[in-house]
């Protein structure tokens, strides 16, 4: 057997990554002048992606993509062109790693605010009707009861949105603010469903009093209106930023501290957001 | 901190492909100029189907996530070394996280031990097992079938190199046959299911 028709019975080993790295390079030097070789390999490579695609799908956390879209926007991309041999096998190493949550990190969810049982007036004395208590305290809140759950639906519609210089920078400051807050040793979480659709998920830690709201599937606004965080504590609802919702960032850090809040709340607010909430809160989550 | 609010009266003019016909492959043409969007969509298609596939491989998930973490930082970073010529973005992509996932069991050296005392009785009954997952893809159904039609040498030949990362020598020595057979029966094996699954190009 000659040393082409010997790399040649390679291939299947080489769909299948069961080769040494000394076979691995011979082969890949094969298949530059082999086409036959070529398109061997490329239908055995789609082969083994078959098997791959037979493994039972796994859903990563919120946590796990938030970190990645927070990671992706600090970390700079190579340009195209020719590979010089040598980095060819290097590994890729990011700028910053963030390392995954703890795998016991079980979200509490023992908070499940909609605005269907604010309107109801449900008085069940769980950790969301104390949220909710405080969140009444504020004669503002009163208003419009069901306008921000219709208002949700009116403009479900994906724009564009690219960042700018100056944004670029933001982005890279919450990225990082981020990755440090999901990787504090007290961090902590809950779950809860959007009234309007999808689910919002309040990442904190008390230690570095600052907290992080990461959704699913939040839709896009209607007109100039604007997502805008509250933390609410005694003293009533504190603005805590605006923003709109956008799949290419699917998280939101909150402005300010914690302080003695006891909750975080979203409302659909006019641009520019309100010094009071002038909206019933979409999402109501108790940090606790 | 505040991010920029879009003037919704004026929709970017790529609304209508963003919204329709955005293939995995357009997509990674527009990652590879830095669209951060364009990401969070692939991410979207294919990020169970990655961990699934490198869960499969190294069983421990927080190990597997942290692979998977790596897999889409180098999608993200080396997109625009994508050649679609050479096969399609579900490949490069399946392919790349196949061949990490394999990276870091060959990298713990302990755990292979280990994995190599347990050997091949933990491997094949799992494949079968597969299927009494809360989740079966449409693809196992095919790939189950396809595997029936490989002789029993084959089977486990490249069951233990994809879904056990075994390197064909490893399989030699777990199979207790030449290296030059399993090197056979693995091009074999996989023409074999090429053939039975339609796969060509």
């Amino acid at each position: 057997m000659t040393e082409r028709d010997e790399l040649h019975l390679l291939t299947g080993a080489y769909a299948l990554n069961a080769l040494d790295e000394t076979e691995r390079a011979a082969l890949e030097d094969y298949l530059t002048e082999s086409e036959e070789a070529r398109t061997e390999v490329t239908e055995l490579l789609d082969t083994a992606v078959m098997l791959g695609l037979a493994s039972p799908p796994v859903t990563p956390s919120p946590e796990f993509k938030a970190n990645l879209m927070a990671l992706i926007a600090a970390t700079p991309q190579l340009g195209s062109g020719v590979v010089p041999q040598s980095e060819k096998d290097a590994t890729v190493t990011p700028l910053v790693a963030v390392p995954p949550l703890p795998a016991d990190a079980v979200p509490t969810s023992d908070v499940q605010a909609s605005i269907r049982d604010i309107a109801a007036g449900s008085t069940s004395s769980s950790a969301e009707a104390r949220a909710q208590a405080r969140w009444y305290r504020r004669p503002m809140t009163m208003l419009v009861a069901a306008a921000a759950a219709v208002a949700l639906f009116a403009g479900g519609t994906l724009v564009g949105q690219q960042f700018t210089e100056t944004n670029y920078q933001d982005a890279m400051a919450q990225a990082a603010s981020l990755a440090e807050l999901t990787a504090a040793p007290d961090v902590e979480r809950s779950e809860s469903s959007v009234s309007g659709g999808g689910t919002a998920t309040l990442v904190w830690s008390e230690s570095l009093q600052r907290s992080a709201m990461m959704f699913d599937s939040l839709p896009e606004l209607a007109g100039d209106s604007v997502y805008q965080l509250w933390y609410i504590g005694d003293e009533g609802a504190v603005a805590a930023g605006t923003f709109t919702a956008s799949s290419e960032q699917d998280w939101q850090m909150l402005e300010g501290s914690m302080g003695d809040a006891s909750a975080v709340g979203m409302t659909v607010e006019p641009a520019g957001g309100s010094e009071q909430p002038t909206t019933n809160p979409i999402v109501l989550i108790e940090e606790a | 901190m505040l991010r920029l609010v879009p003037n919704i009266n004026k929709p970017s003019e790529d609304y209508a492909s963003d919204v329709e016909s955005a293939s995995k492959e357009s997509l990674l043409r527009r990652i590879a100029e830095g669209d951060q969007k364009a990401f969070s969509r692939l991410y979207d298609d294919v990020a169970p189907r990655v961990l699934g596939l490198i869960r499969r491989l190294l069983i421990d998930h927080a190990q597997s996530e942290e692979v998977a973490q790596e897999v889409f930082l180098e999608i993200w970073q080396t997109a625009s070394r994508f050649d679609e010529n050479k096969g399609g973005a579900s490949t490069w992509i399946l392919t790349m996280a196949h061949r990490r996932a394999v990276d870091r069991i060959r990298a713990s050296q302990s755990s292979r031990d280990r994995d190599t005392k347990v050997g091949i009785r933990d491997f094949a009954p799992e494949y079968d097992h597969v299927s009494e997952s809360v989740e079966v893809t449409i693809e196992h159904e095919r790939v189950k079938k396809a595997m029936a039609r490989l002789t029993e040498l084959q089977r486990q030949a490249v069951t233990l190199a994809y879904y056990g990362g075994y390197s064909h020598s490893e399989v030699a020595a777990l199979l207790k046959v030449p290296i030059g057979t399993v090197k056979t029966r693995l091009r074999d094996g996989m023409i074999r299911l090429r053939d039975e699954m339609g796969v060509a190009s």
